[in-house]
C-alpha cells in the first residue's frame, strides 16, 4: 500500500468520519471535527493547489499530527477501515475527550 | 568492535523492532520545561543515536519522538524531530507548526494560529465544545485579535 492518497480520497473521507468543510479560505479548504454538534479543537486542511492533487507521505505527515493519529490509523482512517465512533475511541485514548 | 560496540549492536538488534516511543515520552514528561529551552537530544532515520547509561543499560531513540516541551505564549506543545523537519504539536489541539529549525516551526504555527483564529471567533460560544472554547481563548492571546461580541 503506498504512502500516498489523492486529495479528493481524503476529503471524502473526512466528510464520513464527522469533519465538515469550510471552504472560506483562499489557499486551503478546512475541515473541523463535530462531536454531538459542537465544532471541536480538531481540525485538518487540504491544499487546493492543482500540485497537490495527490497527498504524499510528507503532507500525509501534517494532517496526521493534527487528526492525532499515527501513519497507519490515518491511511485507514482514509481508506475507511477506521469510522467515526473508533476515531473517537482513539482520540479517548490519547486523553482527547470532548464530553 | 570494543565489547561495548558488540553490546550496543546485540541492543540494536533485539529493540530496533519494538516501539520504544512510550517509554520516551515517559522519560520526557519527567523533565518537561515550562521555559523555551531549546537544548534536546533527537535521532533520525538515517541515524540512530543511543545512549549508554552504563555498559549495562542502553536506550535507543527511534525517530518521531517528543523530545522536549516547549512553552508558546503560555502552553506547553510538544517537540519533535523527524525526518529533518521540526514539528510542534500540541496533545489536544491540532494547532501545530511545522520547520527547518525551532523557531521556524513556532512561526508556522503562530502563522497557523492567525489563519484558524476566525473559524472559531465567528462561532457561536453554544456551538463550541469545552477544547475547543479553550483553543479559541489560546487563539486569541497568541494572535493578539479580540473576540467578536457574543450573540
Amino acid at each position: 500500500m503506498p504512502d500516498q492518497r489523492d486529495r479528493s480520497q481524503i476529503r471524502s473521507s473526512l466528510l464520513k468520519k464527522g469533519f465538515i468543510e469550510f471552504t472560506r479560505g483562499r489557499d486551503h479548504d478546512y475541515y473541523f471535527l463535530y462531536v454531538a454538534g459542537q465544532k471541536t479543537s480538531i481540525y485538518t486542511k487540504l491544499s487546493r493547489g492543482s500540485d497537490y492533487k495527490t497527498y504524499n507521505i510528507t503532507l500525509l505527515d501534517l494532517v496526521k499530527r493534527q487528526l492525532k493519529l499515527n501513519t497507519n490509523q490515518l491511511l485507514s482512517l482514509i481508506d475507511c477501515n477506521l469510522d467515526y465512533d473508533n476515531y473517537l475511541k482513539i482520540l479517548k485514548t490519547k486523553g482527547i475527550n470532548f464530553s | 568492535m570494543t565489547d561495548l560496540d558488540l553490546n550496543i549492536t546485540t541492543q540494536i538488534d533485539r529493540f530496533s523492532s519494538e516501539p520504544l516511543v512510550n517509554s520516551s515520552l515517559s522519560e520526557v514528561d519527567d523533565k518537561s520545561s515550562t521555559s523555551q529551552d531549546t537544548s534536546f537530544f533527537y535521532v533520525s532515520k538515517e541515524y540512530l543515536d543511543f545512549r549508554a547509561r552504563d555498559f549495562n543499560t542502553i536506550s535507543i531513540l527511534l525517530s518521531s519522538v517528543v523530545i522536549k516541551t516547549f512553552q508558546i505564549a503560555g502552553v506547553n506543545f510538544l517537540l519533535e524531530f523527524e525526518n529533518g523537519m521540526y514539528h510542534l504539536t500540541h496533545p489536544v489541539w491540532s494547532l501545530s507548526g511545522s520547520g527547518h529549525t525551532l523557531i521556524e516551526a513556532e512561526m508556522n504555527l503562530r502563522r497557523e494560529a492567525s489563519d484558524i483564529f476566525d473559524f472559531y471567533n465567528e462561532s457561536s460560544l453554544f456551538s463550541l465544545s469545552n477544547d475547543a472554547l479553550k483553543f479559541r481563548d489560546y487563539l486569541m492571546s497568541i494572535t493578539g485579535r479580540y473576540a467578536r461580541s457574543e450573540r
